[in-house]
């Protein structure tokens, strides 16, 4: 069942029972006028509306019956390959993690680049890409206070996901290398070159082959 | 052309209307971290309320006029000089070719507003010409203004005539702020609303650290990330609590304590590390007749206000 809250004036957060729901949800509100704002969150949805342009109980009925419009047609996109190097000077937090799991290098990168990979959202900043598939075995926390810089391009884990930050931005989740692959770009349509269900898989590259596909 | 930088000063970028609708891309908003501020700047020069301007943070800029023109400037409090001699905030000022205008340093609040008539150009992107520094998105190149830069600005708009905003519309930011805002997890929320806290130095267009007291709560930063918007207190595992602004971030993984309501955003803009701040809570619904509120005071002077106070 769909629960409806009210966060605020201007803000309605629907909470789904996974994530597909909430992507279908969200794909028929942003069709619809008077709605400033539709995002998703890993199995939530947040509407931003304009409480003096429309009215809040209108705004709670849409919402309700989006999230019970039919499913979209599921789209099969094709695998797409992030290169990364795990190299210490693009991996600050990479020691620190291996020694928290009980790893050594090898093996962690053997386990992060094994697994078949899925984006499940993109947020957080332009461009991050929350990526679901990261191996239990490499399960651990945020860092409890977040980075004010986090570079571009850093592949960082934590939880039981991948997050890719495109861009430079503040993050708290443990770096533990870089791509050299530009994934956000103002200027194309659409800016993102990864989208929500898109599949990744991520391959170890050295840092000559780094230099090499970021001079590209 | 119509304005010459000659000294930037630490963070002075262009910000005019939001960027909507693609937060679900991961990008913000961006806009001015102050819009009433800008708005009434703008409204001395007969502009769009959200038509772009300078955002000024903290420390002094100086522009040379290139072409004749008018500005005018609102938000944090800062001595105004034209060739050296004292000109007022809140009134417009016309520029002859050749003056040099200059702002000195942010005395209370943070960020002062410089209107240029008919309002500065920028790049457009996405649907905005407001500057997100973390993607380099909008404004000049997506940066922040430098030495020597050209301030564009549209050349057909024609001087209003001398105006001065009345006192009733002066808001002057001070050190003691009171934020309105909607418990998200009510537990935690209680000591938010209970407690006086101190703008911490970590306080930019992201957010603003709090400091006062440590709020425990379940998350062990593991909670799955959920869409988040400027004006929420979220709480990282390390007790400190963290308010939104305009470039904050889209989602986020730390605990949920409250949500500003839309009606007391604008103030966010000018919390200076050190200032005194309370939360007062309220009800979604009770929220909206507060924005209501709002809207229909300053409605009197800026008409067409409800845009600024998104």
């Amino acid at each position: 069942m769909t629960q409806v809250t009210r966060l605020s004036d201007d803000l309605v957060e629907l909470r789904f029972p996974n994530q597909a729901a909430a992507e279908s949800a969200a794909a028929c509100l942003r069709q619809q006028r008077g709605l400033l704002e539709v995002v998703t969150g890993i199995d939530t949805l947040t509407v931003q509306f304009d409480c003096t342009e429309v009215n809040a109980d209108d705004v709670l009925e849409r919402v309700a019956a989006a999230a019970d419009a039919p499913p979209a047609g599921a789209k099969v996109p094709d695998v797409f390959e992030v290169p990364v190097c795990y190299a210490s000077d693009m991996a600050p937090d990479l020691d620190a993690v291996c020694e928290r799991l009980g790893l050594d290098r090898d093996a962690f990168i053997r386990l992060h680049t094994a697994g078949p990979h899925r984006v499940r959202l993109i947020g957080f900043a332009p461009g991050f890409a929350y990526v679901d598939g990261l191996d239990a075995r490499l399960d651990v926390p945020r860092h409890a206070r977040p980075r004010q810089h986090v570079p571009a391009g850093s592949i960082a884990i934590a939880g039981r996901q991948t997050g890719i930050y495109s861009m430079r931005s503040p993050g708290g989740w443990q770096i533990i290398g870089r791509t050299p692959i530009a994934l956000f770009d103002p200027s194309q349509t659409p800016p993102m070159r990864l989208a929500a269900g898109q599949a990744v898989r991520f391959y170890p590259i050295s840092a000559e082959q780094f230099e090499s596909l970021a001079a590209r | 052309m119509s304005l010459l930088v000659l000294k930037p000063g630490m963070q002075t970028t262009i910000q005019g209307g939001p960027r909507r609708g693609f937060r679900h891309l991961g990008i913000p908003a961006a806009g001015p971290a102050d819009p009433l501020s800008l708005a009434l700047a703008n409204r001395l020069l007969g502009n769009p309320l959200t038509a772009a301007g300078l955002e000024v943070t903290l420390s002094g800029v100086a522009v040379r006029a290139v072409a004749p023109t008018a500005v005018a400037v609102a938000g944090a409090d800062v001595d105004i000089t034209v060739n050296g001699e004292g000109v007022p905030m809140h009134a417009s000022i016309e520029l002859h070719s050749g003056d040099e205008l200059e702002l000195g340093g942010a005395r209370t609040g943070v960020r002062s507003y410089l209107a240029v008539l008919g309002g500065v150009r920028g790049a457009r992107v996405l649907g905005s010409t407001s500057t997100y520094l973390p993607g380099a998105l909008g404004g000049l190149d997506g940066r922040a203004l430098d030495t020597g830069d050209a301030i564009e600005s549209r050349e057909d708009a024609e001087f209003i005539g001398h105006l001065n905003t009345p006192d009733a519309y002066r808001p002057a930011p001070v050190g003691r702020v009171a934020l309105r805002a909607c418990p998200i997890d009510g537990d935690a929320a209680l000591r938010l609303f209970d407690t006086t806290w101190h703008v911490g130095q970590r306080a930019d267009r992201m957010g603003i650290e709090l400091r006062g007291a440590s709020i425990a709560s379940a998350d062990r930063g593991r909670l799955p990330s959920v869409p988040v918007f400027p004006g929420l207190i979220q709480c990282p595992p390390d007790g400190n609590p963290f308010l939104l602004s305009v470039d904050a971030q889209t989602t986020g993984g730390y605990a949920r304590l409250a949500q500003v309501i839309r009606a007391d955003r604008h103030l966010i803009g000018q919390l200076r590390p050190g200032a005194s701040l309370g939360f007062i809570e309220r009800a979604p619904t009770r929220a909206e007749d507060d924005l209501r509120e709002k809207i229909a005071y300053w409605e009197a002077w800026l008409p067409g206000c409800a845009e600024v106070f998104r």
